[in-house]
């Protein structure tokens, strides 16, 4: 997407300057990345009657109670409007069942009689303003629209659709327009054309019930998505990691493992979950890339990409053992992704046509976080650690990589003190670190032509003020806030500690969710 | 909702009624039924779609291709600006969230913020006369407007008939592309693209009209002045050079907004 947010917002992407037949370390462009958007979503409120910190110790960031909701379709109800416009008798009972999944929130009064309460669509909306700063210039010349620092800019603005669609049908399906890449960052290239500001973004539509076999109590269902982790429940993984918002106009590192956005809205994907006993999580799913016209109708310029994949397995399996107000989970992920580089990324020839080789990136991560619920605040450790095993057929041959194998790690450790119930303030910090295989042909540094790895690291610090969380106050179930003041530091960016220090990042953002 | 005004079922009572005998007073007056006033002050969100059609004024688009130093060069000099016109249309969807207030008097003020989407497209052929019959072809296309605006109105039950105004932005793309000959045959192609981020002002008025508990219904006329801008155009291969735009821009929007939080 161009579209950020990537993590923001459009999300999740992350913009990558590929190279011609090159792997999924992706040149780092601009750093419109795409961090995931994430939500705290009204529609969610209105739908379960809930303060959005029934669900989130901080926008996106998962309470126990907000997994579950999610785990189960976003089909929960409980608020003052009708779940959907098709709720019948078998479904409130079936959901009956469910509700000792509930038991992680004060129960919400719901009206005695459902069938004479109103339906709202459940609609929203998303806008993120921001300010960014960085220590060196943030955009190179020519920069229209934008200065070359000290930037207000507005994006992503995103439409949802967040909320049951039926009794077990719920579905999280986002658009997203992202503000155009600078003048810059044009390669002058026929494949200019494709670069987008509106896209498709998240989009996970689940089937989510109960059984009872034997001892064992299942919730399971069906999701299709298309973004790899989107679907899960945890903040460890990489769709709905920290930093919530990014600077779209900020430079982010080049380098990461392919699991890690990649392929966010390029790819369809379509797997079956179960959570056990409360307890132990397992799910499988299966993607494949949309093919060129596909992506370039979402609204995906499909060269951003790497090129097209086969279908690619993914896993998740975890344990989440919780007593009282602690909550733990650990956990493994990961990918199997076959990638077909395109012939001519630059359409210079007019074809959208892929190698026949393909480069294979096996993505295995493990993770762990630890919740605490105090009387007045949240406690969050997250810990998070992808390998990523790279066999380079199509690109070594293409003279694209130097190697015919590489690797690369990418390591999040993050601590997150939310404190109050409305006006809650929210401190987070985190530890990065990428590393890898040095590749010439793959990783090339302006500032250092020594510099020939994809290693970067450093810190991130945020507060951010939430002024409703934890009470039905003004603005709920229409509105809510985040400002947030949040500061990246590197030690290391793109192989080199040369102009590192110039990519330190300020940025001050409002972000409006209605 | 309620229908009847307070002063109208009042009228009707007085009108209507039989003569009151002594022998029919109650010993307690009977509690007045009482109409609850229709208001239009609250919050609301929602969404709106409609056309838009906007005029550029570009100045000067055969200097940028004609005096550039890789393609016309020195020897092309184009003497004095030109300005055309390129027209754009397309569709415009998107939402807002606002609040107003209504006075006693019916008066009512409020605050609006809005974004939509943006179809408009639009351009035009503009002839090189230094190398006939090289043409330029120059395209506009707007994909994000924005506006905060203020609005100011007078209701009438249920409905609303106001003005608005206020500040906006819209998001635009240039390019000026062809093939550049010099009457010699030369080929070469050139390709200047430019972004803007244009702030400006718009008026605005219409109607709108509640029509079911907590919705309503709007048609809107807005109009939008973004000014004149100087966008810088860069040809990878060429370089870079400035062109101006004059934009403006109308719209009739149809809206429907839900009114939260308890409105009547």
């Amino acid at each position: 997407m161009q579209t950020m947010c990537g993590r923001i917002s459009r999300c999740l992407q992350r913009h990558k300057l590929c190279v011609v037949g090159a792997v999924a370390i992706l040149a780092g462009c601009f750093a419109i990345s795409f961090a995931p958007s994430a939500q705290a979503l009204p529609s969610f409120a209105r739908q379960t009657g809930q303060p959005c910190g029934t669900c989130h110790t901080d926008f996106p960031a998962l309470t126990p109670f907000g997994r579950r909701f999610k785990l189960l379709g976003y089909t929960a109800g409980g608020g003052e409007f009708r779940t959907t416009p098709f709720s019948s008798k078998a479904g409130a009972d079936a959901r009956a069942e469910l509700d000792k999944l509930r038991g992680y929130a004060k129960a919400v009064e719901a009206p005695a009689d459902g069938s004479s309460r109103g339906w709202v669509p459940p609609i929203s909306m998303m806008a993120i303003v921001g300010y960014t700063h960085t220590q060196g210039p943030t955009v190179a010349p020519p920069t229209d629209p934008y200065k070359a620092n000290d930037n207000v800019v507005l994006s992503p603005f995103s439409g949802f659709w967040g909320g049951a669609i039926t009794d077990h049908v719920g579905a999280f399906a986002q658009v997203t327009y992202s503000a155009p890449d600078p003048l810059s960052a044009l390669s002058g290239t026929p494949a200019d054309q494709f670069k987008h500001t509106w896209s498709w973004d998240n989009a996970d539509v689940r089937f989510a019930s109960t059984a009872s076999v034997g001892p064992l109590d299942l919730v399971y269902g069906i999701t299709a998505n298309n973004n790899p982790t989107v679907q899960d429940l945890w903040n460890t993984t990489p769709a709905w990691s920290f930093p919530y918002a990014v600077s779209s106009l900020a430079a982010t590192p080049a380098a990461s493992t392919v699991i890690e956005g990649t392929f966010a809205a390029r790819v369809a994907g379509v797997g079956a979950y179960t959570m056990i006993n409360d307890l132990l999580y397992l799910e499988f799913s299966a993607y494949k890339t949309l093919g060129f016209n596909a992506q370039n109708s979402l609204g995906m310029n499909p060269f951003d990409g790497p090129g097209l994949t086969d279908v690619s397995p993914y896993w998740r399996a975890a344990l989440e053992p919780h007593w009282g107000p602690h909550t733990l989970m650990v956990g493994t992920f990961g990918m199997v992704t076959d990638v077909h580089p395109w012939v001519d990324a630059s359409f210079v020839t007019g074809t959208t046509a892929t190698v026949p080789l393909s480069d294979r990136f096996t993505d295995i991560g493990v993770d762990a976080q630890y919740q605490y619920q105090g009387p007045n605040y949240w406690l969050t450790l997250r810990g998070s650690y992808i390998r990523e095993f790279q066999r380079l057929d199509a690109s070594f041959a293409s003279f694209a990589a130097a190697n015919p194998t590489n690797e690369l790690n990418s390591l999040k450790l993050q601590a997150s003190f939310a404190y109050g119930a409305d006006n809650r303030v929210v401190f987070t910090g985190q530890y990065f670190n990428i590393w890898g295989t040095s590749d010439p042909f793959l990783f090339v540094n302006a500032n250092d032509p020594t510099a020939t790895t994809p290693n970067s690291n450093g810190w991130m610090a945020e507060i951010a003020y939430i002024p409703f969380s934890a009470s039905k106050s003004f603005g709920w179930p229409w509105f809510n806030a985040r400002i947030g003041l949040q500061y990246i530091y590197y030690n290391k960016f793109d192989g080199s500690t040369i102009g590192a220090h110039d990519n330190n990042t300020v940025f001050l953002h409002a972000w409006f969710a209605m | 909702m309620n229908k009847l005004s307070f002063a109208t079922a009042t009228a009707l009572v007085l009108v209507i009624a039989p003569p009151v005998r002594a022998a029919d007073l109650p010993l307690k007056a009977p509690a007045t039924p009482f109409v609850e006033r229709f208001t239009w002050t609250g919050c609301y969100l929602g969404a709106h779609v409609g056309g838009a059609w906007m005029r550029n004024s570009v100045t000067d688009p055969v200097l940028l291709v004609q005096d550039n130093a890789n393609l016309g060069g020195p020897g092309f000099t184009t003497v004095g600006p030109t300005t055309v016109g390129v027209n754009q249309d397309g569709v415009v969807a998107g939402g807002q969230i606002g609040c107003d207030y209504q006075f006693p008097q019916n008066f009512v003020l409020g605050i609006e913020g809005a974004a939509s989407g943006g179809t408009m497209k639009g351009s035009r052929v503009v002839a090189l006369p230094d190398s006939p019959p090289d043409t330029a072809l120059v395209s506009v296309k707007t994909d994000f407007v924005t506006a905060l605006t203020g609005r100011a109105g007078y209701a009438v039950d249920h409905w609303l008939f106001y003005a608005r105004g206020g500040v906006a932005w819209a998001n635009s793309k240039y390019s000026v592309t062809g093939t550049f000959n010099g009457g010699a045959g030369l080929g070469l192609p050139f390709d200047f693209e430019g972004l803007s981020i244009r702030t400006g002002w718009t008026v605005g008025a219409g109607a709108e009209w509640a029509f079911a508990q907590d919705w309503s219904a709007r048609l809107e006329y807005d109009y939008y002045d973004f000014g004149s801008h100087t966008a810088t155009m860069n040809d990878i291969v060429n370089g870079p050079g400035p062109l101006s735009f004059k934009t403006t821009m109308q719209t009739v929007k149809l809206g429907v907004n839900f009114h939260m939080w308890g409105w009547q």
